[in-house]
């Protein structure tokens, strides 16, 4: 399984413009909020939370459309079926890869974020810990959506209508933790929860997956 | 009844979304041999070499392999074939080789095969590029290098001669009659006339009116 996973993040490495895309999209919906919306610190920092949320579920479904996108039109989802080895383990793989290649870089940008929303520097540890937790999800739920969508056109379209409704009690619990951290509260509850979700989500949709690809190739 | 490595199907009916294709497919392919599928476009040659890959079920009929029903042998049935359609199922961006390690790593050390004496379709002779930079014909012999190494004794080649020059054509008979000669069994669909050299045991002629 090390050498698939070196495999498929070589080839993300390859073709590293395409993945680099939905980061820069990150960055830039964020920085139009306060010229948008004003540099007042008070009202920036009150809506920060709520912002990086949804930019980062919006650059997740925009990132994870097509992640098995290229295996269907190239061939080798026809190729990865026919592997003796479980479906699920390589789709596994493939959704690390993915979440190291596209999400990890979205939660390593949070800081720059928080520094332009004039955000407490405390509560950075709280966001980061839920940051990671929603990008789990969504990088989830978007191998899913992906692997739904595959062989149809224009799923670009298709695809957040269908993720979206998903993704919100990730989005409640994730943004939730961090308003209540910044009142000076207790974030753990949120926490648990996001944290159950992911690893319901981890457990259930691999297999879900498998089972869309294995749709999508029917004659 | 139906022995090693031999391929049974009874009563096949072959559809494709509300069309149907074929009524009635038999066929029997014994080990050692392989088929020759024919017909104009659309008659639904690709459309049984992938139900035969295994990539959905057929409504109707029945498909025996080594004695056994795709459905009787599950997961297993993936490790006994190898299947090479209309697209190449190699990576744009990866080179020849890093392609035929890939393919290694998806099949797994027993699915894996390293061809003696040499093979027909090298991959360390062709250009060290990603694959997206090389010609159709080359990105063919990456996928039919992959191919060459796979240890599976079922093999369903679609237009296999697609994009292949001369020689290619001549590499491929060499290379499917090692293949027949070790044991193996196949079933091929081509507009193409095969090499002179490879001799189908049954012709099997779909699309037309009985």
């Amino acid at each position: 399984m090390n050498g698939l996973l070196g495999a498929q993040l070589r080839m993300i490495y390859r073709a590293r413009g395409d993945y680099l895309a939905p980061v820069i999209f990150y960055v830039l919906v964020a920085s139009l909020f306060p010229l948008a919306l004003g540099p007042s610190p008070r009202l920036l920092s009150l809506i920060a939370p709520g912002v990086i949320w949804i930019d980062a579920t919006l650059a997740s479904v925009v990132a994870f459309a097509g992640l098995f996108r290229d295996d269907y039109d190239d061939g080798s989802l026809e190729q990865m079926l026919l592997s003796p080895r479980p479906l699920e383990l390589i789709v596994l793989v493939r959704v690390f890869a993915g979440w190291v290649s596209l999400s990890l870089p979205l939660v390593l940008l949070a800081p720059l974020l928080a520094l332009w929303f004039s955000f407490p520097p405390p509560i950075l540890p709280v966001l980061l810990v839920s940051l990671v937790l929603t990008t789990g999800c969504l990088t989830l739920l978007g191998a899913l959506g992906s692997a739904l969508t595959v062989g149809l056109r224009h799923s670009l379209v298709l695809l957040p209508v269908l993720l979206l409704p998903l993704a919100t009690p990730v989005l409640i619990f994730g943004a939730h933790a961090v308003l209540l951290a910044e009142r000076g509260l207790d974030p753990r509850t949120p926490l648990y929860v996001l944290a159950a979700l992911f690893f319901l989500a981890l457990a259930l949709i691999p297999k879900a997956t498998a089972a869309a690809l294995r749709v999508a190739l029917e004659v | 009844m139906c022995g090693q490595n031999m391929l049974d199907i009874e009563g096949l009916v072959l559809r494709r979304g509300r069309r149907l294709l074929a009524r009635r497919i038999d066929l029997r392919v014994d080990r050692g041999a392989f088929a020759y599928i024919v017909g104009p476009n659309g008659s639904g040659k690709s459309t049984l070499l992938r139900v035969l890959a295994g990539f959905g079920r057929p409504e109707e009929g029945v498909i025996r392999w080594s004695g056994r029903t795709i459905g009787e042998w599950g997961g297993a049935y993936r490790g006994e074939v190898a299947f090479l359609g209309h697209l190449e199922g190699i990576k744009p961006m990866l080179t020849p080789e890093e392609n035929l390690a890939y393919r290694r790593l998806l099949v797994g050390p027993t699915g894996w095969r390293v061809p003696t004496p040499s093979p027909f379709f090298d991959a360390s002779a062709l250009p060290d590029l990603p694959c997206q930079r090389l010609s159709a014909g080359q990105r063919r012999r990456v996928s039919l290098a992959c191919l060459e190494h796979s240890a599976a004794p079922l093999w369903l080649l679609d237009e296999p001669l697609t994009s292949l020059d001369h020689d290619g054509v001549a590499a491929l008979g060499g290379l499917l009659a090692r293949h027949l000669m070790a044991g193996g069994t196949a079933v091929v669909a081509s507009h193409q006339p095969l090499p002179p050299t490879l001799v189908p045991a049954t012709v099997l002629e779909l699309g037309t009116k009985r």
